[in-house]
């Protein structure tokens, strides 16, 4: 996966080294993301099935995170706080997850947690389809929309893997800042508590150039410019 | 009650005056009485109408349906956390683009959006009020840039807006109270130079920020979490400034408080606001009520509101409460440098161009837009990444290169479109009020913006050595929904805020705005309350304060 084949870019550098200098408050929330206490809502089998799909979504392999990932799930199952916005036609929240996680695992064959004992290329296939609206059986989605399904998925795991603090020491964001902001600002100036990059990292980390993913897709669409013709003007 | 960060739960207070502080709402000051004014919603113009109100000593009651805000407590460094200053109830959304909302557009609580704004702080030009004269797109409004602007210029002083030596664009080009930030983010370092290699104009923006001390504020630190909070308390924002102000002269706010209802007299008049606090309906009279909840809340409310002579929808004979919601169009762009940049650096927001406000019409559409170097924070770039159709090992590779990552952000006007609006769903929130459905599809025309602004964006990139990565499709400041208008058939206020049906009833807050400019809007919005506020205060000496 992502996270471990490669030599860090920021190696030694440990967000978490930093906490002596946030204030409490901010302290508090960060620090408790590293020890997330058992799921309270989702069942066992809901928390398995949660972790198998966070894993392949974000390509992530480590538990610490992907614990985090599901306490997250959890504790929005557990908060009467809204959903900000639903698109009319797709159920409500916890509905959607606790519905969603069911039919994955049917899709894979069977009750309980079956879509965690699938290979982990048959699982990333069925999310793959989930996300282009052709899971299949289409019976064991019925009822459920499946883009809706996914980017709920993927937006809720994406976000949790956004706010651990190991992911912010991989890329180098150097986390919360206060009551001690930034001072040295101009562009390759760095204060002495921000991450310093491995010099001969940036080789390592640049994408794979457009392979007609959404990122180019999402080029034609909005400015009209064919993934090719913007390949070319690139050099 | 409200969920601390931590999760547990806070008592908060929810009765706030002049050296009163409550739990509860049993020693209510203005409890049974009449009060000249009630006001819901604390946000940006509810804010600025409570303290001009309270400061003429009218005795004026603030509805507010989040909390009560302490900033060294609530607010934290952190983007999850601080999800919860936006507004997190559901609305459904439909339509070609359905909106997201919450904390995206939306704020909750004392302070209301001005809480995560990012700061920045535009007059809008002379143009974006006669869009319909001099482009035969949108409406005109019924009042000009002249009438608004004395309050524009109270507003950036008492505000201390940091400003440049000379803003190149519309029709003020400065001086501001304050000087511009001079430290600039590495990120704005990269847009002043791609737009300096093409001969674009582009200047730091005026901000609502200090950039020295001011009232016992201290100048901004650089920590770049505007949209999490202002923790040193840098940032202006309506909980700091215009409601302390307002409860100093005699106010009475209420926190955690929503209001649920309008009720309206035999004579067609307001005369209460019905407001739910911890379960319990409660009832405020007044002679005059405004309703400051913005975009979604105030064509909600009013829609609930029938009766005898107002079956649609209070404040409705036009049948647009509700229409012409507008967003502003806020695609990002990214790219990749060489060398590094950090996102995370410096106010978000220190570099700007207006360059492409103004109608051209070799672009083929009208109006324009202002681009924005713009930083982010991890959760904002991977929910831009997840939208621009990222997951997987794309997306951690994409995540990767966060550092390496330049960033510029469009606001770009969207026309007005009486399809695009709120209306009531059948399913019912935790106060037993339908909930909003807002319809939102971006226009032909609003297409062919984005796409000069985006690849006006990707050239400033570029010509400053980067490579193009993503383009994430987003929105941003919700307008529109209670029209102002000089005519009563199209519109549902007039150009002093007041409801064209019901005369002692104002809409105050962006959900008036006829068209929606192409930049942000709050300084606006708090011109506009500024003004209502005199508007009102002058008839309130004539003695019309209960009109009709
Ligand atoms: C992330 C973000 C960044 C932004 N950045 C900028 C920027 O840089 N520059 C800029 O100009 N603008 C910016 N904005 C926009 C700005 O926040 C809004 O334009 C502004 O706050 C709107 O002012 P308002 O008074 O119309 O409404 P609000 O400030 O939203 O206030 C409405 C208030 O009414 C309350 N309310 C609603 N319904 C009820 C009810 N029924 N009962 C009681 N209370 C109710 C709400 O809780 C809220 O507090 C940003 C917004 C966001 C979300
Ligand atoms: S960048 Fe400045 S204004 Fe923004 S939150 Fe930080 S200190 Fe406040």
């Amino acid at each position: 996966m992502a996270s471990d084949a490669a030599p860090p870019v920021y190696p030694g550098f440990d967000v978490m080294a930093e906490r002596l200098a946030w204030d409490p408050a901010t302290r508090a929330v960060v620090a408790a993301r590293l020890s997330p206490g058992r799921p309270q809502a989702l069942t066992e089998a809901e928390a398995r099935t949660v972790a198998a799909a966070a894993r392949q979504l974000l390509a992530e392999d480590r538990s610490e995170i992907l614990t985090f990932v599901v306490s997250h799930f959890d504790s929005r199952l557990q908060s009467d706080a809204g959903e900000g916005q639903r698109e009319v036609g797709v159920p409500p929240e916890a509905d959607l997850l606790r519905r969603g996680l069911a039919a994955l695992d049917r899709a894979a064959g069977g009750e309980g947690a079956a879509f965690a004992g699938l290979p982990a290329a048959e699982q990333r296939e069925l999310i793959a389809a989930l996300a282009a609206d052709r899971a299949e059986p289409a019976d064991a989605f019925a009822g459920l929309p499946q883009k809706a399904l996914f980017s709920k998925l993927l937006g809720l795991a994406a976000e949790a893997l956004a706010s651990h603090p190991a992911v912010w020491s991989e890329i180098g964001y150097a986390g919360p800042a206060y009551p001690r902001g930034y001072y040295r600002l101009g562009r390759g100036v760095l204060d002495p508590w921000e991450p310093r990059a491995d010099p001969a990292a940036r080789r390592r980390i640049t994408p794979r150039e457009q392979s007609g993913g959404g990122v180019s897709a999402r080029l034609a669409d909005v400015d009209g410019r064919t993934p090719a013709a913007d390949h070319q003007e690139r050099g | 009650m409200a969920p601390s960060p931590g999760g547990e739960a806070i008592r908060r207070h929810c009765d706030h005056y002049s050296g009163h502080l409550f739990d509860h709402l049993d020693h209510r000051k203005f409890g049974d009485d009449e009060v000249d004014v009630c006001i819901v919603g604390a946000g940006a113009a509810g804010g600025v109408l409570a303290q001009r109100l309270a400061a003429a000593r009218l005795r004026v009651v603030v509805v507010e349906a989040g909390p009560f805000w302490d900033p060294a407590t609530d607010f934290v460094s952190d983007e999850l956390a601080t999800q919860r200053l936006g507004w997190q109830d559901t609305r459904l959304v439909a339509g070609r683009d359905p909106l997201k909302l919450g904390h995206n557009t939306c704020g909750r609580g004392v302070g209301g959006g001005t809480t995560h704004f990012t700061g920045v702080f535009l007059r809008f030009h002379a143009s974006d009020f006669r869009t319909r004269s001099l482009d035969g797109v949108g409406v005109d409004w019924p009042l000009t840039y002249q009438d608004l602007e004395l309050h524009y210029r109270q507003i950036e002083h008492e505000v201390a807006v940091s400003g440049p030596l000379r803003f190149p664009w519309g029709e003020y080009h400065g001086p501001y109270p304050y000087p511009a930030r001079s430290a600039v983010s590495p990120n704005a370092q990269v847009f002043q130079r791609g737009c300096a290699a093409l001969g674009i104009e582009s200047c730091v923006p005026p901000l609502a920020i200090l950039s020295a001390p001011h009232a016992g504020r201290p100048p901004c630190i650089n920590r770049g979490f505007c949209n999490q909070g202002c923790k040193p308390n840098s940032k202006f924002s309506t909980l700091i400034q215009h409601i302390p102000q307002a409860i100093a002269d005699g106010a009475e706010v209420l926190s955690d408080c929503m209001a649920t209802q309008v009720e309206v007299g035999r004579d067609g008049a307001a005369r209460a606001v019905l407001f739910d606090h911890e379960g319990r309906e409660h009832r405020q009279r007044a002679r005059v009520v405004i309703l400051c909840g913005f975009v979604v809340e105030t064509p909600r409310l009013l829609l609930q509101c029938t009766g005898p002579g107002h079956e649609d929808g209070l404040a409705n004979s036009s049948g647009m409460v509700g229409r012409g919601v507008m967003v502003h169009s806020s695609h990002d762009v990214y790219a990749a440098f060489a060398d590094e940049v950090r996102l995370y650096k410096g106010t978000p927001v220190l570099a700007t161009t207006q360059a492409y406000y103004g109608t051209d019409p070799s672009r083929g559409f009208a109006r324009g837009y202002t681009l924005h170097a713009h930083g982010a924070r991890p959760v904002e770039l991977v929910s831009g990444l997840c939208g621009a159709g990222l997951w997987g090992l794309e997306l951690r590779e994409a995540m990767r290169e966060y550092n390496y990552l330049a960033r510029v952000t469009m606001i770009g006007e969207v026309l007005p479109d009486q399809d695009n609006r709120v209306r009531l769903a059948d399913e019912r929130d935790a106060h037993g009020m339908r909930r909003a459905v807002v319809d939102f599809s971006l226009g032909e025309h609003d297409q062919r913006l984005i796409a000069h602004a985006v690849g006006r964006a990707r050239a400033i990139l570029e010509a400053a050595g980067g490579t193009v990565r993503h383009v994430a499709p987003d929105t941003a400041h919700l307008l529109g929904g209670c029209r102002m208008g000089d005519d009563a058939a199209t519109s549902v206020v007039d150009g002093d805020c007041r409801c064209h049906d019901v005369p002692n009833l104002y809409i105050c807050s962006g959900a008036v705005f006829p068209t929606s400019g192409g930049g942000n809007p709050t300084e606006t919005i708090m011109a506009l309350a500024a003004r209502t506020a005199a508007r009102l205060l002058e008839r309130a000496r004539r003695r019309e304060l209960t009109a009709v």
